[in-house]
Protein backbone atom coordinates (compact mmCIF):
# COMPACT_ATOMS: atom_id res chain seq x y z
CA UNK A 1 0.00 0.00 0.00
CA UNK A 2 1.61 3.25 -1.09
CA UNK A 3 1.75 6.04 1.44
CA UNK A 4 0.22 9.44 0.80
CA UNK A 5 2.68 11.86 -0.78
CA UNK A 6 3.24 14.81 1.54
CA UNK A 7 6.51 16.08 0.16
CA UNK A 8 4.87 19.34 -0.90
CA UNK A 9 4.60 20.14 2.81
CA UNK A 10 8.16 21.47 2.68
CA UNK A 11 6.65 24.53 1.01
CA UNK A 12 5.50 25.52 4.48
CA UNK A 13 9.06 26.58 5.26
CA UNK A 14 8.90 29.40 2.72
CA UNK A 15 6.86 31.83 4.87
CA UNK A 16 9.54 31.55 7.56
CA UNK A 17 12.24 32.39 5.07
CA UNK A 18 10.31 35.43 3.93
CA UNK A 19 9.04 36.91 7.17
CA UNK A 20 11.76 35.85 9.59
CA UNK A 21 14.80 35.32 7.37
CA UNK A 22 14.03 38.35 5.26
CA UNK A 23 13.55 40.79 8.13
CA UNK A 24 17.17 41.77 8.77
CA UNK A 25 17.92 41.80 5.03
CA UNK A 26 15.28 44.39 4.19
CA UNK A 27 15.61 46.49 7.31
CA UNK A 28 17.71 49.26 5.82
CA UNK A 29 15.99 49.69 2.49
CA UNK A 30 14.92 53.31 2.31
CA UNK A 31 12.29 53.03 -0.42
CA UNK A 32 8.78 53.87 0.77
CA UNK A 33 6.15 52.20 -1.38
CA UNK A 34 2.89 54.12 -0.90
CA UNK A 35 4.66 56.16 1.78
CA UNK A 36 4.96 53.05 3.95
CA UNK A 37 8.21 51.88 5.56
CA UNK A 38 9.70 49.13 3.43
CA UNK A 39 10.21 46.64 6.29
CA UNK A 40 6.50 46.95 7.04
CA UNK A 41 5.50 46.42 3.42
CA UNK A 42 7.76 43.37 3.39
CA UNK A 43 5.81 41.85 6.27
CA UNK A 44 2.43 42.82 4.79
CA UNK A 45 3.24 41.20 1.47
CA UNK A 46 4.69 38.32 3.47
CA UNK A 47 1.28 37.76 5.04
CA UNK A 48 -0.35 37.45 1.65
CA UNK A 49 2.46 35.17 0.53
CA UNK A 50 1.94 32.97 3.60
CA UNK A 51 -1.78 32.61 3.01
CA UNK A 52 -1.08 31.65 -0.59
CA UNK A 53 1.46 29.03 0.44
CA UNK A 54 -0.90 27.48 2.99
CA UNK A 55 -3.71 27.49 0.42
CA UNK A 56 -1.50 25.73 -2.11
CA UNK A 57 -0.46 23.12 0.44
CA UNK A 58 -4.12 22.66 1.39
CA UNK A 59 -5.07 21.94 -2.20
CA UNK A 60 -2.16 19.58 -2.71
CA UNK A 61 -3.04 17.79 0.52
CA UNK A 62 -6.62 17.30 -0.64
CA UNK A 63 -5.42 15.95 -3.93
CA UNK A 64 -2.95 13.57 -2.32
CA UNK A 65 -5.55 12.30 0.10
CA UNK A 66 -8.17 11.83 -2.56
CA UNK A 67 -5.70 9.88 -4.69
CA UNK A 68 -4.87 7.71 -1.72
CA UNK A 69 -8.50 7.05 -0.87
CA UNK A 70 -9.23 6.15 -4.48
CA UNK A 71 -6.34 3.71 -4.53
CA UNK A 72 -7.85 1.97 -1.54
CA UNK A 73 -11.12 1.18 -3.31
CA UNK B 1 -22.27 60.30 31.30
CA UNK B 2 -22.74 59.24 27.70
CA UNK B 3 -19.43 57.45 27.83
CA UNK B 4 -20.29 55.44 30.89
CA UNK B 5 -23.74 54.55 29.66
CA UNK B 6 -22.58 53.40 26.28
CA UNK B 7 -19.70 51.35 27.69
CA UNK B 8 -21.96 49.63 30.16
CA UNK B 9 -24.66 49.07 27.54
CA UNK B 10 -22.28 47.33 25.18
CA UNK B 11 -20.87 45.07 27.83
CA UNK B 12 -24.17 44.18 29.46
CA UNK B 13 -25.87 43.75 26.12
CA UNK B 14 -23.28 41.23 25.08
CA UNK B 15 -23.52 39.36 28.37
CA UNK B 16 -27.29 39.05 28.11
CA UNK B 17 -27.07 38.06 24.46
CA UNK B 18 -24.48 35.42 25.24
CA UNK B 19 -26.56 34.00 28.06
CA UNK B 20 -29.69 33.83 25.92
CA UNK B 21 -27.75 32.24 23.10
CA UNK B 22 -26.27 29.58 25.32
CA UNK B 23 -29.61 28.79 26.98
CA UNK B 24 -31.03 28.02 23.58
CA UNK B 25 -28.27 25.52 23.01
CA UNK B 26 -27.92 22.17 24.78
CA UNK B 27 -28.08 22.12 28.54
CA UNK B 28 -24.70 21.97 30.14
CA UNK B 29 -24.41 18.81 32.14
CA UNK B 30 -20.88 17.75 31.70
CA UNK B 31 -17.33 19.03 31.66
CA UNK B 32 -16.93 18.05 28.04
CA UNK B 33 -19.90 20.09 27.01
CA UNK B 34 -18.72 23.03 29.06
CA UNK B 35 -15.10 22.93 28.08
CA UNK B 36 -15.02 21.80 24.45
CA UNK B 37 -18.57 22.57 23.37
CA UNK B 38 -19.34 18.95 22.68
CA UNK B 39 -16.84 18.66 19.83
CA UNK B 40 -19.29 19.99 17.27
CA UNK B 41 -17.96 23.37 16.27
CA UNK B 42 -18.10 23.94 12.56
CA UNK B 43 -16.08 26.38 10.52
CA UNK B 44 -18.02 29.50 11.52
CA UNK B 45 -17.80 29.24 15.28
CA UNK B 46 -14.28 27.88 15.10
CA UNK B 47 -13.38 30.88 12.96
CA UNK B 48 -14.77 33.40 15.40
CA UNK B 49 -13.09 31.83 18.36
CA UNK B 50 -9.83 31.84 16.47
CA UNK B 51 -10.16 35.33 15.08
CA UNK B 52 -11.20 36.42 18.52
CA UNK B 53 -7.86 35.29 19.77
CA UNK B 54 -6.18 37.69 17.42
CA UNK B 55 -8.21 40.71 18.41
CA UNK B 56 -7.37 40.90 22.04
CA UNK B 57 -6.16 43.74 24.16
CA UNK B 58 -2.60 42.55 23.60
CA UNK B 59 -3.19 43.13 19.94
CA UNK B 60 -5.11 46.37 19.84
CA UNK B 61 -3.92 48.32 22.85
CA UNK B 62 -0.56 46.63 23.17
CA UNK B 63 0.51 46.85 19.55
CA UNK B 64 -0.76 50.37 18.99
CA UNK B 65 1.10 51.31 22.16
CA UNK B 66 4.23 49.64 20.83
CA UNK B 67 3.91 51.54 17.56
CA UNK B 68 3.52 54.78 19.49
CA UNK B 69 6.51 54.07 21.74
CA UNK B 70 8.89 52.16 19.48
CA UNK B 71 7.68 52.06 15.88
CA UNK B 72 9.01 49.09 13.89
CA UNK B 73 8.84 46.56 16.78
CA UNK B 74 5.06 46.66 16.35
CA UNK B 75 5.57 44.60 13.18
CA UNK B 76 5.75 41.63 15.55
CA UNK B 77 2.00 41.36 15.08
CA UNK B 78 2.40 41.09 11.32
CA UNK B 79 4.94 38.31 11.56
CA UNK B 80 3.79 36.16 14.44
CA UNK B 81 0.16 35.63 13.42
CA UNK B 82 0.85 34.33 9.93
CA UNK B 83 3.70 32.10 11.06
CA UNK B 84 1.61 30.61 13.83
CA UNK B 85 -1.01 29.80 11.19
CA UNK B 86 1.62 27.82 9.26
CA UNK B 87 2.53 25.85 12.35
CA UNK B 88 -1.12 25.45 13.20
CA UNK B 89 -1.80 23.89 9.83
CA UNK B 90 0.66 21.16 10.66
CA UNK B 91 0.05 20.82 14.39
CA UNK B 92 -3.65 21.34 15.00
CA UNK B 93 -5.04 18.39 13.02
CA UNK B 94 -2.70 16.11 14.92
CA UNK B 95 -3.91 17.42 18.26
CA UNK B 96 -7.52 17.14 17.07
CA UNK B 97 -7.01 13.56 15.98
CA UNK B 98 -5.49 12.53 19.29
CA UNK B 99 -8.27 14.29 21.15
CA UNK B 100 -10.89 12.45 19.20
CA UNK B 101 -9.30 9.04 19.41
CA UNK B 102 -8.72 9.10 23.14
CA UNK B 103 -11.52 11.38 24.29
CA UNK B 104 -9.19 14.06 25.57
CA UNK B 105 -10.57 17.19 27.18
CA UNK B 106 -7.55 19.13 28.36
CA UNK B 107 -3.96 19.70 27.34
CA UNK B 108 -2.68 17.75 30.33
CA UNK B 109 -4.79 14.75 29.21
CA UNK B 110 -2.72 14.76 26.04
CA UNK B 111 0.55 14.53 27.93
CA UNK B 112 -0.79 11.76 30.12
CA UNK B 113 -1.98 9.78 27.14
CA UNK B 114 1.17 10.11 25.08
CA UNK B 115 3.79 9.81 27.80
CA UNK B 116 1.86 7.37 29.95
CA UNK B 117 2.59 9.28 33.15
CA UNK B 118 -0.09 10.77 35.34
CA UNK B 119 2.45 12.70 37.38
CA UNK B 120 3.64 14.47 34.26
CA UNK B 121 0.12 15.60 33.47
CA UNK B 122 -0.10 17.23 36.90
CA UNK B 123 3.12 19.15 36.22
CA UNK B 124 1.89 20.15 32.78
CA UNK B 125 -1.46 21.28 34.15
CA UNK B 126 0.32 23.47 36.70
CA UNK B 127 2.60 24.93 34.03
CA UNK B 128 -0.35 25.57 31.78
CA UNK B 129 -2.32 27.26 34.53
CA UNK B 130 0.66 29.49 35.29
CA UNK B 131 0.89 30.63 31.68
CA UNK B 132 -2.86 31.22 31.60
CA UNK B 133 -2.81 33.33 34.73
CA UNK B 134 -0.11 35.55 33.23
CA UNK B 135 -2.24 35.88 30.11
CA UNK B 136 -5.27 36.79 32.25
CA UNK B 137 -3.09 39.43 33.86
CA UNK B 138 -2.92 41.11 30.47
CA UNK B 139 -6.68 41.27 30.19
CA UNK B 140 -7.21 42.52 33.71
CA UNK B 141 -4.48 45.14 33.32
CA UNK B 142 -6.13 46.35 30.15
CA UNK B 143 -9.67 46.25 31.49
CA UNK B 144 -8.87 48.11 34.68
CA UNK B 145 -6.99 50.70 32.62
CA UNK B 146 -10.01 51.23 30.40
CA UNK B 147 -12.29 51.55 33.38
CA UNK B 148 -10.05 54.11 35.01
CA UNK B 149 -9.39 56.22 31.94
CA UNK B 150 -12.86 56.40 30.55
CA UNK B 151 -15.00 56.30 33.63
CA UNK B 152 -13.06 58.87 35.59
CA UNK B 153 -10.07 58.71 37.86
CA UNK B 154 -12.15 58.26 41.00
CA UNK B 155 -12.03 54.53 40.35
CA UNK B 156 -9.03 53.15 42.22
CA UNK B 157 -6.69 50.62 40.59
CA UNK B 158 -7.68 47.93 43.04
CA UNK B 159 -11.40 48.45 42.57
CA UNK B 160 -11.15 48.51 38.80
CA UNK B 161 -9.04 45.36 38.71
CA UNK B 162 -11.50 43.55 40.96
CA UNK B 163 -14.48 44.70 38.90
CA UNK B 164 -12.67 43.49 35.80
CA UNK B 165 -12.14 40.06 37.33
CA UNK B 166 -15.72 39.80 38.56
CA UNK B 167 -17.05 40.70 35.12
CA UNK B 168 -14.91 38.03 33.51
CA UNK B 169 -16.07 35.40 35.93
CA UNK B 170 -19.70 36.31 35.37
CA UNK B 171 -19.19 35.94 31.64
CA UNK B 172 -18.07 32.37 31.83
CA UNK B 173 -19.93 30.92 34.78
CA UNK B 174 -23.18 29.92 33.18
CA UNK B 175 -22.44 28.09 29.98
CA UNK B 176 -18.74 27.88 29.34
CA UNK B 177 -17.34 27.91 25.85
CA UNK B 178 -20.57 28.54 23.99
CA UNK B 179 -21.28 31.91 25.56
CA UNK B 180 -17.72 32.92 24.77
CA UNK B 181 -18.29 32.05 21.12
CA UNK B 182 -21.29 34.35 20.85
CA UNK B 183 -19.53 37.16 22.68
CA UNK B 184 -16.51 36.71 20.45
CA UNK B 185 -18.73 37.26 17.44
CA UNK B 186 -20.15 40.47 18.89
CA UNK B 187 -16.68 41.61 19.86
CA UNK B 188 -15.29 41.10 16.37
CA UNK B 189 -18.12 42.97 14.70
CA UNK B 190 -17.84 45.88 17.09
CA UNK B 191 -14.07 45.93 16.72
CA UNK B 192 -14.50 46.22 12.98
CA UNK B 193 -16.88 49.15 13.38
CA UNK B 194 -14.62 50.92 15.84
CA UNK B 195 -11.47 50.46 13.79
CA UNK B 196 -13.15 51.64 10.62
CA UNK B 197 -14.49 54.68 12.44
CA UNK B 198 -11.15 55.56 14.01
CA UNK B 199 -9.21 55.07 10.81
CA UNK B 200 -11.55 57.11 8.69
CA UNK B 201 -11.19 60.06 11.03
CA UNK B 202 -7.69 59.74 12.47
CA UNK B 203 -5.98 61.48 9.60
CA UNK B 204 -7.97 64.66 9.93
CA UNK B 205 -7.49 64.67 13.69
CA UNK B 206 -3.74 64.88 13.31
CA UNK B 207 -3.59 67.16 10.31
CA UNK B 208 -2.72 64.52 7.75
CA UNK B 209 -4.39 64.27 4.38
CA UNK B 210 -4.93 60.51 4.35
CA UNK B 211 -4.06 57.30 6.15
CA UNK B 212 -0.95 56.86 4.06
CA UNK B 213 -0.06 60.45 4.84
CA UNK B 214 0.01 59.55 8.54
CA UNK B 215 2.75 57.09 7.75
CA UNK B 216 4.56 59.64 5.63
CA UNK B 217 4.42 62.31 8.32
CA UNK B 218 5.47 60.10 11.16
CA UNK B 219 8.50 58.92 9.21
CA UNK B 220 9.38 62.50 8.37
CA UNK B 221 9.13 63.43 12.02
CA UNK B 222 11.05 60.35 13.20
CA UNK B 223 13.16 58.99 10.35
CA UNK B 224 14.26 55.87 12.21
CA UNK B 225 10.79 54.76 13.21
CA UNK B 226 10.06 52.43 10.29
CA UNK B 227 13.11 50.21 10.70
CA UNK B 228 14.56 48.28 13.56
CA UNK B 229 15.50 49.08 16.30
CA UNK B 230 12.88 51.79 16.06
CA UNK B 231 12.47 54.89 18.21
CA UNK B 232 14.22 53.67 21.34
CA UNK B 233 17.33 51.68 20.47
CA UNK B 234 18.17 51.26 24.14
CA UNK B 235 15.17 48.97 24.50
CA UNK B 236 17.04 46.36 22.45
CA UNK B 237 14.21 45.66 20.01
CA UNK B 238 16.34 44.82 16.97
CA UNK B 239 15.50 42.73 13.95
CA UNK B 240 17.03 39.79 15.81
CA UNK B 241 14.46 40.43 18.50
CA UNK B 242 11.72 40.37 15.88
CA UNK B 243 12.95 37.10 14.43
CA UNK B 244 13.23 35.33 17.76
CA UNK B 245 10.11 36.81 19.34
CA UNK B 246 8.00 35.97 16.29
CA UNK B 247 9.33 32.40 16.30
CA UNK B 248 8.64 32.14 20.02
CA UNK B 249 5.05 33.27 19.54
CA UNK B 250 4.51 31.10 16.46
CA UNK B 251 5.87 27.97 18.13
CA UNK B 252 4.14 28.64 21.42
CA UNK B 253 0.80 29.84 20.12
CA UNK B 254 -0.97 26.49 19.88
CA UNK B 255 0.63 25.35 23.10
CA UNK B 256 -1.41 27.91 25.02
CA UNK B 257 -3.80 25.60 26.81
CA UNK B 258 -7.00 27.26 25.61
CA UNK B 259 -5.91 27.22 21.98
CA UNK B 260 -4.55 23.69 22.31
CA UNK B 261 -7.92 22.58 23.63
CA UNK B 262 -9.73 24.55 20.95
CA UNK B 263 -8.35 22.02 18.49
CA UNK B 264 -10.38 19.32 20.20
CA UNK B 265 -13.62 21.15 19.49
CA UNK B 266 -13.40 21.20 15.71
CA UNK B 267 -15.73 19.07 13.65
CA UNK B 268 -13.11 17.72 11.31
CA UNK B 269 -9.63 18.14 9.95
CA UNK B 270 -10.79 20.16 6.98
CA UNK B 271 -12.30 22.84 9.24
CA UNK B 272 -8.96 23.28 10.94
CA UNK B 273 -6.99 23.42 7.73
CA UNK B 274 -9.29 25.90 6.03
CA UNK B 275 -9.08 28.10 9.08
CA UNK B 276 -5.29 28.04 8.88
CA UNK B 277 -5.37 29.20 5.28
CA UNK B 278 -7.29 32.36 6.09
CA UNK B 279 -5.85 33.13 9.48
CA UNK B 280 -2.85 35.14 8.29
CA UNK B 281 -5.17 37.54 6.51
CA UNK B 282 -6.67 38.71 9.80
CA UNK B 283 -3.37 40.21 10.72
CA UNK B 284 -3.44 42.55 7.73
CA UNK B 285 -5.75 44.63 9.87
CA UNK B 286 -2.76 45.45 12.06
CA UNK B 287 -1.88 47.88 9.35
CA UNK B 288 -4.65 50.02 10.82
CA UNK B 289 -3.73 49.37 14.43
CA UNK B 290 -0.15 50.43 13.81
CA UNK B 291 -1.39 53.45 11.89
CA UNK B 292 -3.47 54.49 14.88
CA UNK B 293 -0.42 54.19 17.12
CA UNK B 294 1.49 56.44 14.75
CA UNK B 295 -1.41 58.88 14.67
CA UNK B 296 -1.27 59.07 18.43
CA UNK B 297 2.43 59.85 18.16
CA UNK B 298 1.76 62.62 15.64
CA UNK B 299 -0.91 64.04 17.93
CA UNK B 300 1.64 64.29 20.69
CA UNK B 301 -0.34 62.03 22.96
CA UNK B 302 1.12 61.83 26.44
CA UNK B 303 -0.67 59.19 28.49
CA UNK B 304 -0.60 59.36 32.29
CA UNK B 305 2.61 57.87 33.60
CA UNK B 306 3.93 57.24 30.10
CA UNK B 307 1.93 54.02 30.05
CA UNK B 308 2.28 52.63 26.51
CA UNK B 309 -0.92 50.64 26.93
CA UNK B 310 -2.86 53.85 27.32
CA UNK B 311 -1.61 55.54 24.16
CA UNK B 312 -4.57 54.70 21.95
CA UNK B 313 -7.11 55.24 24.70
CA UNK B 314 -5.68 58.66 25.46
CA UNK B 315 -5.71 59.56 21.79
CA UNK B 316 -9.39 58.67 21.58
CA UNK B 317 -10.43 60.44 24.76
CA UNK B 318 -8.62 63.60 23.68
CA UNK B 319 -9.91 63.83 20.14
CA UNK B 320 -13.31 62.20 19.87
CA UNK B 321 -16.87 62.94 21.02
CA UNK B 322 -18.34 61.18 24.04
CA UNK B 323 -20.35 58.61 22.10
CA UNK B 324 -17.28 57.48 20.18
CA UNK B 325 -15.28 57.18 23.38
CA UNK B 326 -18.07 55.10 24.89
CA UNK B 327 -18.20 52.86 21.86
CA UNK B 328 -14.45 52.39 21.91
CA UNK B 329 -14.35 51.77 25.65
CA UNK B 330 -17.19 49.25 25.52
CA UNK B 331 -15.56 47.36 22.69
CA UNK B 332 -12.18 47.45 24.40
CA UNK B 333 -13.84 45.99 27.48
CA UNK B 334 -15.11 43.11 25.40
CA UNK B 335 -11.65 42.67 23.97
CA UNK B 336 -10.48 41.96 27.50
CA UNK B 337 -13.54 40.17 28.87
CA UNK B 338 -14.05 37.55 26.21
CA UNK B 339 -10.52 36.17 25.95
CA UNK B 340 -10.16 36.53 29.72
CA UNK B 341 -13.19 34.31 30.27
CA UNK B 342 -11.90 31.66 27.92
CA UNK B 343 -8.56 31.70 29.71
CA UNK B 344 -10.13 31.33 33.15
CA UNK B 345 -12.39 28.60 31.87
CA UNK B 346 -9.43 26.68 30.55
CA UNK B 347 -7.46 27.11 33.75
CA UNK B 348 -10.41 25.92 35.81
CA UNK B 349 -10.98 22.80 33.75
CA UNK B 350 -7.26 22.00 33.75
CA UNK B 351 -7.18 22.27 37.52
CA UNK B 352 -10.23 20.20 38.30
CA UNK B 353 -9.54 17.47 35.81
CA UNK B 354 -5.79 17.12 35.96
CA UNK B 355 -4.80 18.27 39.42
CA UNK B 356 -7.81 17.91 41.68
CA UNK B 357 -9.41 14.77 40.28
CA UNK B 358 -6.26 12.64 40.58
CA UNK B 359 -6.32 13.56 44.26
CA UNK B 360 -10.02 12.73 44.70
CA UNK B 361 -10.70 9.86 42.28
CA UNK B 362 -14.34 9.47 43.31
CA UNK B 363 -15.18 12.93 41.99
CA UNK B 364 -18.16 12.80 39.64
CA UNK B 365 -18.95 14.94 36.61
CA UNK B 366 -20.79 17.51 38.68
CA UNK B 367 -18.06 17.62 41.29
CA UNK B 368 -15.53 18.23 38.57
CA UNK B 369 -17.60 21.10 37.24
CA UNK B 370 -17.86 22.64 40.68
CA UNK B 371 -14.13 22.32 41.42
CA UNK B 372 -13.42 23.89 38.08
CA UNK B 373 -15.61 26.89 38.79
CA UNK B 374 -14.27 27.42 42.29
CA UNK B 375 -10.65 27.22 41.23
CA UNK B 376 -11.18 29.79 38.53
CA UNK B 377 -12.13 32.27 41.23
CA UNK B 378 -8.74 31.68 42.83
CA UNK B 379 -6.88 32.10 39.55
CA UNK B 380 -8.70 35.34 38.83
CA UNK B 381 -7.66 36.58 42.26
CA UNK B 382 -4.02 35.70 41.59
CA UNK B 383 -4.16 37.52 38.27
CA UNK B 384 -5.58 40.60 40.01
CA UNK B 385 -2.76 40.46 42.54
CA UNK B 386 -0.17 40.21 39.74
CA UNK B 387 -1.77 43.16 37.98
CA UNK B 388 -1.47 45.39 41.00
CA UNK B 389 2.20 44.61 41.37
CA UNK B 390 3.34 45.44 37.85
CA UNK B 391 3.06 48.21 35.29
CA UNK B 392 4.36 46.83 32.04
CA UNK B 393 3.36 46.98 28.43
CA UNK B 394 0.73 44.41 27.47
CA UNK B 395 3.09 43.19 24.78
CA UNK B 396 5.82 42.53 27.33
CA UNK B 397 3.46 40.66 29.65
CA UNK B 398 2.27 38.76 26.62
CA UNK B 399 5.78 37.73 25.69
CA UNK B 400 6.24 36.48 29.27
CA UNK B 401 3.12 34.37 28.88
CA UNK B 402 4.53 32.93 25.66
CA UNK B 403 7.83 32.28 27.39
CA UNK B 404 6.00 30.43 30.17
CA UNK B 405 3.92 28.36 27.81
CA UNK B 406 6.92 27.68 25.62
CA UNK B 407 8.01 25.33 28.41
CA UNK B 408 5.40 22.88 27.23
CA UNK B 409 6.23 23.23 23.55
CA UNK B 410 9.03 20.63 23.31
CA UNK B 411 6.72 18.13 25.00
CA UNK B 412 4.06 18.65 22.37
CA UNK B 413 6.29 18.71 19.31
CA UNK B 414 8.36 15.72 20.44
CA UNK B 415 5.12 13.84 21.05
CA UNK B 416 4.49 13.90 17.31
CA UNK B 417 8.00 13.88 15.94
CA UNK B 418 10.07 11.58 18.09
CA UNK B 419 9.03 8.21 19.46
CA UNK B 420 11.78 8.03 22.04
CA UNK B 421 10.70 11.12 23.95
CA UNK B 422 9.59 10.01 27.40
CA UNK B 423 8.03 11.50 30.52
CA UNK B 424 11.23 11.87 32.52
CA UNK B 425 13.02 13.56 29.66
CA UNK B 426 10.19 16.00 29.07
CA UNK B 427 10.03 16.80 32.76
CA UNK B 428 13.78 17.46 32.89
CA UNK B 429 13.38 19.74 29.91
CA UNK B 430 10.61 21.70 31.59
CA UNK B 431 12.69 22.20 34.71
CA UNK B 432 15.73 23.28 32.69
CA UNK B 433 13.57 25.68 30.73
CA UNK B 434 12.15 27.37 33.81
CA UNK B 435 15.65 27.70 35.24
CA UNK B 436 16.76 29.37 32.02
CA UNK B 437 13.90 31.84 32.37
CA UNK B 438 14.97 32.98 35.83
CA UNK B 439 15.79 36.69 35.86
CA UNK B 440 19.28 35.91 37.18
CA UNK B 441 20.23 34.47 33.83
CA UNK B 442 18.91 37.30 31.70
CA UNK B 443 22.21 39.24 31.58
CA UNK B 444 24.02 36.05 30.54
CA UNK B 445 21.68 35.45 27.60
CA UNK B 446 21.87 39.09 26.62
CA UNK B 447 25.63 38.75 26.35
CA UNK B 448 25.80 35.37 24.62
CA UNK B 449 22.89 35.96 22.29
CA UNK B 450 22.28 39.69 21.97
CA UNK B 451 18.77 40.62 20.95
CA UNK B 452 17.39 37.10 21.33
CA UNK B 453 13.97 36.79 22.92
CA UNK B 454 14.57 34.95 26.21
CA UNK B 455 11.54 32.71 25.77
CA UNK B 456 12.98 31.20 22.64
CA UNK B 457 16.35 30.59 24.29
CA UNK B 458 14.66 28.83 27.20
CA UNK B 459 12.56 26.74 24.80
CA UNK B 460 15.70 25.64 22.93
CA UNK B 461 17.45 24.67 26.17
CA UNK B 462 14.32 22.86 27.26
CA UNK B 463 14.25 20.86 24.02
CA UNK B 464 17.93 19.95 24.17
CA UNK B 465 17.76 18.75 27.78
CA UNK B 466 14.55 16.86 27.08
CA UNK B 467 16.18 15.06 24.16
CA UNK B 468 19.35 14.30 26.11
CA UNK B 469 17.59 12.96 29.19
CA UNK B 470 15.08 11.01 27.12
CA UNK B 471 17.89 9.15 25.43
CA UNK B 472 19.73 8.57 28.71
CA UNK B 473 16.77 7.10 30.57
CA UNK B 474 15.12 5.21 27.74
CA UNK B 475 16.64 1.86 28.79
CA UNK B 476 14.80 2.09 32.10
CA UNK B 477 11.40 3.41 30.93
CA UNK B 478 8.54 1.36 29.46
CA UNK B 479 8.40 0.91 25.69
CA UNK B 480 6.83 3.85 23.84
CA UNK B 481 3.25 3.79 22.56
CA UNK B 482 2.44 3.01 18.97
CA UNK B 483 3.23 5.84 16.59
CA UNK B 484 0.73 8.68 16.44
CA UNK B 485 -1.24 9.20 13.26
CA UNK B 486 0.31 11.74 10.93
CA UNK B 487 -1.74 14.19 8.97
Amino acid sequence: MTARDYRHRWLLLLPFLWQVGGAPLVNDIAWRPLSLPFPMVWQLVGIIFTTTVIAVVFRLDERAEKAYDEKLD
Amino acid sequence: MTVQILTLAIVLGTVVGALLYSQRQARVASMTEWAVGGRRFGILIFWFLNAGEIYTTFAVLGISGYAWAYGAPAYLALTSVSLSAVIGYWLMPRIWDEGRKHNLVTQADFFQERYRAKWLSVVVAAAGILALIVYVQIQITALSLILRLTLGTQVSPIASAVVAAVAMIAFVFIAGLRSAAFAAGVKDILMLVVVVLLCATAASKVGASSMLDIYARVQDMHPTIGSFPGLQPEAGLTSTWLMTAALNVALGNWILPHLFQLCYSAQDRRTIRRNAVLQPLYSLSYFFIIMLGFAALLAGVDPPGGDTNAALLTFVTMNYPAWAIGLFAGTACLLALVPGSVLLLTAGSLFSRNIFKPLVPTLGERGELLASRLSLLVFAAIAVWLTLGANRSLVDIGLSAYAAVGMLAPGVYFAFLWKRANAIGIFAGIVAGYVALLPQFAPMWAELLPGFETGLVAMAINAMIAALVSVLVSPVTPAPRQAMSTT
